[in-house]
């Protein structure tokens, strides 16, 4: 005698009280109930593993880096990309438990995208530290998006955006992570000061013509009523915020560092969007 | 001092491309966007040559040009030239990305713009 399971039981039974149905529309009816009914309730009760910790994510950046053998950790990364998903469905399913998954993510728009706080702070904030090196934040990350139902958050009105390619950059280079620290204080303190409206892309680009000349772009967008005079004033504003900010880091610094600078000074280049 | 041809005519051969219907909508955006960048280019190559500076890697003429106006804080120029640098490589190398007369409309404003600050510069140190 064969034993049935548990889903072709499930499966009979429908099959008996809707006869006039399809194995397909039983099967997309039980998967309905499935998604409306069981799962979220699965996804708010289930216990998750504790969040990697920041020092062992620093190891993982670093052995990405340095040598082959640490790649197995980079199921770090994966875990925690997997806990920030569940969180974030689970906000969405306006969950009130009690753990907490840090740090919390934040999703506008879904990409990666840091919020405007109040002028003078950075959104790089104080980080702990391992073996006297400043550990990296990670950055949210969305996969896929898991509920269609879901409403993302209202956009912001104003947002700095970072390419990945960027963001790794910073990871691994702390001159960038510092001077951007600073220029991005500077491109707030003037959104703030001026109360404008932008959307500021930083970008890695390499020059068609000339493959070697590697260029970091920053664009400007503003919105579409503003006219040419103000979009030329305001291109000039951020520009002057951007490179006040990185002449007065060299202006104390290193040899190495004002070297640096001068480098990035050189092909930094401030677009706007026309 | 002979000056030799204009290249504010390539600008407005550009804006009359951009006004002639007669032509089909695409290539006339395309053409006029290279002549854009190019007479924003060869002034402000004029006004460094003025100035003294020599070229001494021909193949990197360009990026010469543009990273000499933002090292000797002249940002606002080197910023005007690449970013119509970067228009004039998609019209005349991408072909998947859209070169509209719009885009060509408001690179040429932008290049007046950039002319006027080349033309206000009185040294280069």
């Amino acid at each position: 005698m064969s034993t049935q399971t548990l889903l072709s039981e499930i499966m009979t039974e429908a099959k008996n009280h809707n006869p006039d149905a399809s194995s397909s529309e039983i099967a997309q009816g039980i998967v309905g109930i499935m998604e409306r009914e069981i799962l979220p309730e699965v996804l708010r009760d289930v216990s998750l593993p504790p969040f990697p910790s920041w020092s062992d994510m620093l190891i993982e950046v670093k052995g990405r880096r340095i040598r082959k053998r640490f790649r197995s950790r980079e199921i770090l990364e994966e875990r925690r990309i997997i806990l920030q998903q569940i969180e974030y469905v689970r906000r969405g399913l306006v969950w009130d438990g009690t753990d907490t998954i840090a740090p919390t993510p934040h999703f506008p728009d879904f990409t990666s995208v840091i919020e405007v706080p109040e002028s003078g702070k950075s959104s790089i904030k104080e980080i702990p530290k391992h073996n006297g090196e400043e550990a990296q934040v990670p950055t949210a990350e969305i996969i896929d998006k898991p509920y269609p139902t879901i409403t993302p958050q209202p956009k912001l009105k104003s947002q700095i955006t970072l390419s990945t390619e960027f963001q790794e950059k910073i990871i691994t280079e702390p001159l960038l992570e510092q001077t951007f620290k600073n220029v991005e204080v500077g491109i707030r303190e003037l959104i703030d000061a001026r109360n404008l409206e932008a959307n500021i892309d930083v970008s890695f680009r390499l020059d068609f013509e000339i493959p070697s000349w590697k260029k970091l772009v920053i664009n400007v967008g503003v919105p579409s009523q503003v006219d040419f005079k103000d979009r030329m004033n305001i291109w000039t504003m951020f520009d002057l915020a951007i490179r006040n900010k990185i002449t007065s880091l060299a202006k104390d610094a290193s040899d190495d560092m004002r070297e640096y600078l001068g480098n990035l000074n050189k092909d930094l280049f401030v677009h706007i969007e026309l | 001092m002979r000056r030799g041809f204009d290249p504010r005519k390539f600008l407005e051969l550009a804006n009359q491309l951009i006004r002639d219907g007669a032509y089909e909508r695409h290539p006339r955006a395309r053409t006029a966007m290279g002549r854009i960048y190019y007479t924003v280019f060869l002034l402000a190559l004029r006004k460094l040559q003025e100035e003294g500076f020599r070229i001494r890697d021909q193949e990197r003429i360009h990026q010469f040009v543009i990273e000499t106006y933002n090292t000797k804080g002249l940002s606002s120029i080197g910023n005007g030239l690449h970013q119509l640098r970067e228009r004039r490589v998609d019209a005349d190398y991408h072909m998947m990305v859209n070169v509209s007369l719009e885009s060509s409309m408001k690179c040429a404003q932008l290049s007046e713009y950039v002319i006027q600050l080349i033309e206000q510069v009185k040294e280069i140190k």
